[in-house]
């Protein structure tokens, strides 16, 4: 039961910040609503299922989101260097491309961290990722140079960073 | 102010230019797995490039947080759809072009 209220607080809390930001008013009618709304969204979705948040788990969780976002600004810079490459190579005339499917065996064990480590590839041009088997990966790759990242483990360490805390 | 305008049309110009050599990709790749990375540009450094754009010229505010959350949820979205989109075509049996299977 006090783990249901975590989980509840949690939720509330991130929907009601959702709401003040897309709502973008700050008077007591339009707060209430929100707070009323958010918590009996909390409430509603709660399901018997999924395992409840421990308090563990929830102070774990800040550091993570910190994490999280160096992660994403670390990944940015290697799309945008990424989508340059591949932009080069479609408009280059002889368009040097060497399509080919490769595997590759992910280290990381948890969900979150593969659905993390599938994501990040597909999301960076030249590589998408076709299928996931047993932490096998199929990649689809344009050229050599756009899969340096992932042959080369430096993805995969940068992801191990978020969950290093396991 | 000028200034930041000036600089956001800059911007929103180099997301269209970015979009062209996108679409000039999907036409001259040989193949729909090849073509898919095409898009790839499309949406991480157009999208980048036009909303920043659009977040200089809206201004700090709510307006820009929900700019925020759009490129936050086309990142989320997008790759999921390429990669059910490959998925699929593989799974039907669609060959994969080659280098050296055929010459273009």
């Amino acid at each position: 039961m006090a783990a249901n209220v975590l989980t509840i607080t949690l939720r509330t809390v991130v929907l009601f910040m959702f709401w003040i930001f897309f709502s973008g008013k700050i008077d007591a009618t339009h707060l209430l609503m929100g707070l009323v709304s958010s918590l009996a969204i909390a409430i509603g979705s709660l399901d018997s299922e999924s395992e409840p948040l421990s308090p563990e788990a929830a102070m774990r969780l800040p550091e993570r989101i910190l994490r999280g976002i160096a992660y994403s600004f670390w990944l940015l810079g290697r799309i945008l260097t990424a989508a340059w490459h591949v932009s080069k190579i479609v408009l280059s005339p002889e368009m040097p491309i060497k399509p080919k499917f490769i595997k590759h065996k992910t280290t990381l064990k948890g969900e979150y961290g593969r659905v993390i480590f599938a994501n990040s590839i597909t999301l960076t041009p030249g590589t998408i990722t076709a299928d996931m088997e047993d932490g096998e990966l199929l990649i689809h790759q344009l050229d050599d140079d756009s899969s340096e990242d992932i042959r080369s483990g430096a993805l995969e360490k940068e992801i191990h960073k978020i969950f290093k805390d396991g | 102010m000028i200034i930041i305008h000036v600089l956001s049309m800059i911007f929103i110009v180099l997301g269209l230019l970015v979009l062209a050599a996108a679409a000039v990709g999907v036409l001259r790749l040989p193949d729909f797995y090849t073509r898919s990375h095409a898009i790839g540009v499309t949406d991480t450094l157009g999208t980048l490039m036009i909303l920043t754009g659009i977040a200089g010229i809206v201004g700090f505010g709510t307006a820009c947080v929900k700019l925020v959350f759009l490129f936050l949820f086309i990142y989320l979205a997008n790759p999921t759809v390429t990669h059910v989109l490959v998925r699929a075509a593989l799974k039907s049996g669609l060959k994969p072009w080659t280098a050296d299977a055929k010459k273009t």
